[in-house]
């Protein structure tokens, strides 16, 4: 293992972090990468940020069972128009 | 100009977060939000006939997502005992019948292109809506499902390896796309 890696190397494990998947030596790695190098280390803020933003709570999701049920419903009716349209 | 097609089976994955997040802010509660996408979906297929092509497929749910909101309150209003709705002309120029008129417009533009000033869950549905249909419902299920990456891996039959390289895309698009039109 190294201590040090390359921007490629850095950046996929920025992303990797950004999603608890990244090992504490990973994490280190990415440390140490954006000390020597700006251009990763400003990609490193921007995604982090961009995990916050995802995580706000003003990001909302429909809840799965309401769309199962409102993908249910679209089913129901575009099978009754085929089958209004077959005689 | 790009004729756009209609394709209602696939309106639940790919607008019904965006459309969520457009409702809720507007009639804060969950449930009418809920009925009122429901409302809107059925609403849309109804009238598929109609549709030119001329706007987005979103543009285009967005339009009658926002008759639906106005019916709404127009509901409640007259269960309250008639209570005014008043919506003004932007300039003294311009009079009519605002509801009518306004709403009787097909599409709206600025609903797609006008990210300013919008709720930041609008903004982040907008942005992803713009992503490859692929690389969105991917980058979706990783991020904000949370599903781990073995799982997605095995439905959409790809290495480790090419989903980092689509979830690296999408976040890079994704964060252009907030920077531009959002922060």
């Amino acid at each position: 293992m190294k201590l040090f890696v390359d921007c490629k190397k850095a950046g996929h494990l920025c992303d990797k972090g950004q999603y608890e998947d990244a090992s504490f030596f990973e994490k280190l790695n990415v440390r140490f990468h954006n000390l020597i190098c700006k251009h990763c280390s400003d990609y490193s803020e921007r995604n982090a940020k961009l995990t916050k933003l995802l995580k706000d709570p003003k990001c909302r999701q429909m809840p799965e069972e309401c769309k199962k049920r409102i993908r249910e419903e679209l089913e129901r009716e575009l099978a009754k128009e085929k089958a209004e349209q077959k005689p | 100009m790009a004729n756009h097609q209609l394709d209602p089976q696939k309106w639940v994955d790919k607008y019904s977060d965006y459309l969520y997040n457009y409702t809720i802010v507007k009639v804060n509660d969950k449930e009418v939000a809920e009925d009122i996408i429901s409302e809107t979906f059925l609403a849309g297929l109804k009238s598929m006939k109609n549709f030119k092509g001329e706007a987005s497929e979103r543009t285009w749910l967005i339009s009658i997502l926002k008759r639906k909101i106005i019916d709404y309150y127009r509901k409640i209003n007259s269960n309250k005992g008639k209570a005014e709705v008043r919506m003004n002309y932007s300039s003294d120029e311009e009079t009519g019948d605002w509801l009518e008129e306004r709403v009787a417009d097909p599409f709206d533009r600025t609903a797609e292109d006008d990210l300013e000033n919008t709720e930041l869950g609008v903004a982040i549905y907008a942005c992803l809506n713009k992503l490859p249909e692929k690389q969105a419902a991917i980058f979706k299920k990783k991020t904000i499902e949370g599903q781990d990456t073995e799982t997605i891996c095995k439905e959409f039959d790809i290495t480790p390896s090419n989903l980092w390289v689509i979830i690296h895309r999408a976040r890079t698009a994704l964060a252009s796309c907030l920077e531009e039109n959002w922060l």
